[in-house]
């Protein structure tokens, strides 16, 4: 049976954004590192900094911020930067 | 007092002494060397530089001296120390007064954490700063040279020092240091620049420094705000050309370019963004000098 | 040559005192503290007592740099546990931090304005298989190729030979004893991970209990060698010991404990120096009880002269001329209390043919 996969991200506090135009800069004070990101991935942080959720309602999420339609396009675009992030240690896993 | 006004004896004896306290901007130096080329090249090219007023505090303890090993008599070396401290393997000694530049610059931009500090040359026109990040082979030097000849005034060649505080650039106007063809090419494009003799087979290839100008040494103590980010790049043939480029790619690579950028954590992340969004940032091509120096002259700073 | 004063021990024991000092003696403090790695700390001391902003501006501007670099490395352990504890969540055991780390996750005076990069963890001896497995698995690689080294660590030591994170370049060290299997004293390892305290706020993170802490820091620098940072190690132990100090129970277990287990000799030495050389204020009973530690009168008086060169900064000015021998006979004295005799033959004649790789 297929389990949902909740991302969360730990300590929200620790990211710092600056924003010019469409473009947003992320500081990690954890790593220290500093990530540039698109509009949907710098929407995508800021959802999933707000509370712990599945891929589904992160979607949810990012396209009402964003105000386009939750598709697949979106699904499969999410899915990609959330394996990113996990490898940048932006977020983690957590057991439904 | 001045370098100058010690003349070549008395300079070497106190290079060979207790030492010379040289002020390079904001610091002093407190510099020991019984080489020949390192006594010369300090006389040639930092003659408008001041002393320090006294002689009880030095920021940097420095020393370019031989190792005392057999290879002295057939492979003679130099090697500088920090304090005590090798931080580098020993170079041939014909490569000493590189060396010595190198070394100076490694005590700064490893230890002067009270600044955000980037590898990049900045340059001063109406109290505007620019600031010319850029890694090497990218004609950094090169064209921050020309321009330091055309009315810029130089801070910096290789490094530029963010004040914490308030974010204005502090001048650490040192010798520009100049690499293979560009040694010649700044000769022809100003023949009355001073430029010491060239070390060839070093690490970065035939190298040579460039006197700054004397405006430039007396008027160390004048910080200037930064208004543009530029990064230039050398393309032979290529027409003078300035493209904007965006403010967060611009952060990212002002980032990679930068000394201490990790170290200074959160306060860097915003001092960075605080200088970017003030400036105009562009990517910046050129081919041939004059038209770089042309499109210098032609820039505006932000509107504030 | 006279060696210029040791100003460093002398700012650290009385603070105030660097209100009095000029700019030739602030410049030569601040290169005996930078050659110590103590320059952060002063900065810390100063900054701590209010006294800072009395520090002329040339100085200052050192101290306050050095302390940027201190404040980073604390942000890089942080995040370094955190990397530890994630990697090896699945094996369901609680990991304890040893020396650096556990300063700076306990919120232990030590931590304030230290250089240091290396995170050290105590595991059960029968887990190291797996905690290795589990840090491979999670870009931890070996860092000693050198058979003889990768032999010598598993054979003899008490620890996993280090292992370097390839992406962060970050070090830890498996400890699963805090001293090697050939030492002469021996320290039960179960004994200290039983006292272990929980950290808090921290699932599955423990440090060692404060005497133990304490023993542990002394069996380091009293018993192991590493001499080159003396004087740090030092004002480790002195900020450990006016830390937990400030209880009263703290002094009356410290003695007890170290005989319990087997260290008695390096906690007399750790209260001898650490009151000698920085003023730290241990109770009179306490030294007196601590006695039982101290070696005969001979190779005390021995080991008084080598403590006091080998402590101080390692910097030109402080060098007289018996420093270099006196840390190189405390090195091989080092190595002659974790291994008997034939090993550290053995060991040394390898050191001495192979040479060292150029870094």
């Amino acid at each position: 049976m297929h389990r949902a996969v909740v991302w969360k991200v730990e300590d929200g506090a620790r990211f710092h954004f600056r924003r010019w135009g469409d473009e947003c800069v992320a500081y990690d004070n954890a790593t220290g590192d500093t990530h540039l990101l698109d509009p949907v991935a710098a929407e995508l942080l800021v959802a999933v900094r707000q509370a712990a959720a599945t891929t589904e309602e992160l979607v949810q999420r990012v396209a009402s911020r964003l105000g386009t339609g939750a598709g697949s396009d979106l699904f499969s675009a999410l899915e990609s930067a959330l394996g990113d992030f996990e490898r940048l240690a932006l977020v983690r896993r957590v057991a439904q | 007092m001045k370098v100058a006004d010690l003349g070549a004896a008395e300079l070497g004896a106190r290079l060979k002494g207790s030492g010379l306290y040289l002020r390079t901007g904001p610091f002093v130096s407190r510099i020991r060397s019984s080489i020949s080329s390192v006594s010369e090249g300090i006389g040639l090219l930092y003659a408008d530089y001041p002393l320090a007023e006294q002689n009880d505090f030095a920021d940097f303890h420095v020393g370019l001296s031989r190792p005392p090993t057999i290879r002295r008599w057939f492979h003679p070396q130099a090697v500088f120390d920090f304090d005590g401290h090798v931080p580098f393997k020993p170079l041939p000694l014909d490569q000493a007064y590189p060396l010595f530049e190198w070394g100076l610059n490694w005590c700064v931009s490893s230890h002067a954490h009270q600044y955000l500090m980037i590898h990049a040359a900045v340059i001063e026109r109406d109290g505007h700063a620019a600031i010319l990040p850029a890694p090497p082979g990218s004609g950094k030097s090169t064209l921050c040279a020309a321009l330091v000849n055309r009315g810029w005034r130089l801070l910096s060649d290789e490094l530029a020092l963010i004040r914490r505080n308030d974010g204005y650039a502090v001048p650490l106007p040192r010798p520009v240091s100049l690499k293979n063809e560009s040694i010649g090419v700044i000769r022809g494009f100003e023949p009355s620049a001073v430029i010491n003799r060239e070390v060839r087979d070093t690490i970065k290839g035939t190298v040579a420094h460039m006197k700054p100008p004397t405006d430039s040494v007396s008027r160390a103590n004048e910080t200037a705000k930064p208004a543009w980010v530029i990064f230039p790049r050398y393309r032979k043939g290529a027409a003078a050309s300035l493209q904007t480029r965006s403010k967060g790619g611009a952060l990212m690579a002002v980032a990679d370019n930068a000394f201490n950028y990790s170290l200074l954590g959160l306060a860097g992340f915003h001092m960075l963004a605080d200088m970017i969004h003030a400036c105009d940032c562009h990517d910046f091509s050129y081919g041939d000098l004059d038209q770089a120096v042309e499109a210098f002259s032609a820039l505006q700073p932000p509107a504030p | 040559m006279t060696p210029a004063p040791e100003l460093v021990s002398r700012v650290l024991r009385d603070p105030p005192s660097a209100a009095t000092l000029g700019l030739a003696e602030w410049d030569l403090l601040v290169r005996q503290a930078r050659h110590a790695q103590l320059l952060a700390r002063i900065c810390v001391v100063l900054a701590d007592r209010g006294l800072l902003q009395r520090v002329p501006e040339q100085p200052r501007t050192h101290l306050e740099a050095a302390r940027v670099v201190s404040d980073k490395q604390d942000r890089a352990v942080r995040w370094e546990v955190n990397r530890i504890r994630h990697a090896l969540e699945r094996l369901g055991m609680p990991i304890i931090l040893l020396k650096g780390a556990a300063y700076v996750m306990a919120g232990l005076p030590p931590a304030r304005g230290r250089l240091f990069s290396d995170v050290d963890i105590l595991v059960p001896k029968e887990q190291l298989a797996g905690v290795e497995a589990a840090l491979m698995l999670h870009g931890w690689a070996a860092t000693q190729h050198d058979a003889y080294d990768q032999r010598y660590y598993r054979t003899w030591m008490h620890e996993l030979p280090p292992m370097q994170h390839i992406k962060r370049q970050t070090v830890i060290d498996v400890h699963h004893s805090i001293l090697p299997e050939t030492a002469r004293l021996h320290p039960d390892p179960a004994k200290l991970r039983q006292a272990a305290v929980p950290l808090e706020g921290h699932d599955g993170l423990k440090v060692l209990a404060p005497a133990d802490m304490v023993l542990h820091s002394a069996t380091h620098l009293f018993h192991d060698g590493e001499l080159e940072h003396g004087l740090r190690d030092l004002a480790d132990l002195d900020g450990l010991l006016r830390h937990f100090g400030r209880s009263e129970s703290f002094w009356r277990q410290i003695v007890p404990r170290a005989r319990e287990l087997d260290l008695s000799r390096p906690l007399f030495y750790a209260l001898r120096y650490a009151a000698a050389t920085l003023g730290t204020p241990v109770p009179g009973d306490t030294m007196q009880a601590a006695a039982a530690g101290r070696p005969p009168g001979a190779l005390l008086a021995l080991m008084d002269a080598l403590f006091a060169r080998a402590l101080a900064p390692d910097h030109p000015s402080c060098r007289g001329r018996f420093t270099g021998p006196a840390r190189r006979l405390l090195y091989v004295r080092a190595h002659w209390l974790r291994m008997p005799p034939l090993l550290l033959a053995r060991h040394l004649m390898h050191k001495a043919l192979v040479p060292a790789k150029d870094e």
